[in-house]
């Protein structure tokens, strides 16, 4: 059962998922662009969800989401909603299009992790916080979401390799096939 | 889309979904298991994170270098400017806090040096965009508490939020959920506004430093030495009006709002020095310097008069801060 696990795309996700959370809380904090840190975890999940569904997406959603919040020090859980929001909007381009481009699987990354992000205040909210930070979102979302949209080529191989997706699955995918 | 899914497939979408729901009430009410996985996680993340950051160091530098150049230039520039002109007025400075402290020990008055803190340095920043939040490598085994203040050499920077056994989170004055009570103390003028505080008579300011050299440029300076003691003996200055500091964000000044402005008082200017006000239920003690009064903003109606702060402390810029190990008295006494 547990080598069934560990072979299993949970387990994947969670070791892809450490690594970028610690590129996350060291470089990609440091490195920010105007004052904005780009987001590689949700990235990593809004293109999880843009290949392996939206089912995987969520699920990498909660897995990332509860350690990013553990290691941010934010609510458990909140994180976990907010990459739910992106991973939703990215699995949204296997059905507007039958034959899968790269560049429009991007985009749309792009859109799910600025909207991810644009969900921050208002999940924060729900807690009982004061809705913060709503007045940064028009500069904050736009340069989150073209990181992501650059970003997300490069968490392409990641992604596939932590759901498993095979070569002869990975055509049928982007075949438009699958799902 | 989620009408064309299957039903399991919905079902554990839901499932999900809810999982976080949970997960978020049970930490937003407490949980110790939560709170425990959360440590244990942060200490298993610590050697991928330093190992990330010896390897990146040089890209993040290069970056840094290429990405910051002018303005490290400016800087660099300016800051040069500050230290020749206050060269000079330092040996007075010493004398003039020398001085306060002898004072303040003959009253037996407390004063910031007498409570003891640690030092710690930054090691890293929130991830978040919406978060003011760095991460210091000092925790509790080093007495650190949640809510303890943190200041460095040019004032107050913010105040630890949650505590692990070798590093702290510190949430800063910018922080839109920071709050702090603080004073407005301005010298005793009478119809005019002052310019500078050394033209005051029976301030403790050295002479030869004017507010910006204190206050208004940044890291300027507060406490010669080691001790933590303000050039201004706030003592010596008359409060106008106390009131709560809210962060408003990275690129904002903090403010100070439901001021009274009244002729009674006196009138509040820009450049009046802002401290902790301190209290009983207070989390930071009082006279930590805060910064300056930077914009008068007055409102129509009931809203008062709201305060613009331009911080003493540069808390974008922070490489080491001090932590006060000060608990209210409120704690204390229970």
């Amino acid at each position: 059962m547990l080598i069934a696990f560990l072979r299993g795309h949970v387990a994947r996700i969670m070791l892809v998922g450490i690594t970028l959370l610690a590129f996350q809380t060291t470089v990609f904090a440091d490195l920010r662009i105007g004052g904005v840190a780009l987001q590689i975890l949700a990235t990593f999940v809004a293109v999880v969800s843009a290949i392996g569904g939206l089912e995987k997406g969520l699920t990498a959603a909660v897995i990332c989401g509860v350690m990013y919040d553990m290691a941010a020090g934010s609510d458990i859980g909140s994180s976990a909603l907010t990459m739910g929001v992106a991973a939703m909007i990215a699995s949204t381009v296997a059905f507007i299009n039958i034959e899968q481009q790269w560049w429009l699987s991007a985009i749309f990354v792009g859109l799910g992790v600025g909207a991810g992000e644009a969900a921050v205040p208002f999940v924060r909210a729900l807690t009982g916080e004061e809705l913060i930070g709503v007045g940064d979102l028009a500069q904050i979302v736009p340069i989150v979401a073209a990181g992501s949209l650059v970003l997300a080529p490069l968490c392409l191989p990641l992604a596939r390799w932590a759901i498993g997706l095979s070569t002869s699955e990975r055509r049928v995918a982007e075949s438009g096939a699958i799902r | 889309m989620m009408a064309r899914m299957p039903v399991g497939r919905r079902r554990i979408i839901l499932l999900l979904i809810l999982t976080a729901i949970l997960l978020l009430t049970l930490d937003v009410r407490g949980n110790r298991f939560l709170d425990g996985s959360r440590s244990a996680f942060t200490w298993a993340l610590s050697p991928l994170e330093t190992a990330i950051r010896v390897v990146a160091r040089p890209v993040e530098l290069a970056w840094q270098g290429i990405t910051n150049y002018p303005e490290l230039k400016e800087e660099n520039r300016r800051l040069q400017e500050l230290i020749d002109s206050q060269r000079g007025a330092e040996v007075a400075a010493r004398n003039a806090v020398a001085e306060n402290q002898r004072l303040r020990a003959l009253n037996e008055l407390t004063s910031l040096a007498d409570i003891e803190s640690v030092t710690a340095s930054i090691i890293g920043q929130s991830p978040s965009n919406v978060d003011q939040i760095v991460e210091i490598d000092r925790g509790s085994r080093q007495g650190i508490a949640v809510g303890m203040a943190v200041v460095n050499e040019a004032g107050l920077v913010g105040k630890v939020t949650r505590v692990f056994a070798d590093a702290s989170l510190v949430m800063l004055v910018t922080d839109p959920r920071y709050a702090v009570e603080v004073k407005v103390l301005s010298a005793e003028r009478s119809s005019s506004p002052i310019g500078a505080i050394e033209d005051v008579p029976g301030t403790t300011t050295p002479s030869g430093l004017s507010e910006r050299d204190l206050f208004g440029s940044g890291d300027a300076f507060w406490g010669p030495g080691s001790g933590f003691t303000s050039p201004v003996d706030p003592g010596s200055l008359v409060q106008r009006e106390t009131g709560a500091l809210v962060g408003q964000g990275p690129d904002r000044l903090p403010q100070i709002n439901f001021v009274s402005n009244s002729l009674s008082l006196g009138r509040i200017i820009e450049g009046d020095p802002i401290y902790t006000s301190g209290g009983r239920n207070s989390l930071a003690p009082p006279d930590i310097p805060v910064g300056v009064v930077a914009n008068v903003i007055q409102r129509p109606g009931s809203g008062g008069t709201r305060l613009e702060v331009r911080l003493g402390a540069s808390v974008s810029q922070l490489q080491f801060v001090r932590v006060l190990l000060y608990r209210p008295l409120a704690e204390v006494q229970d």
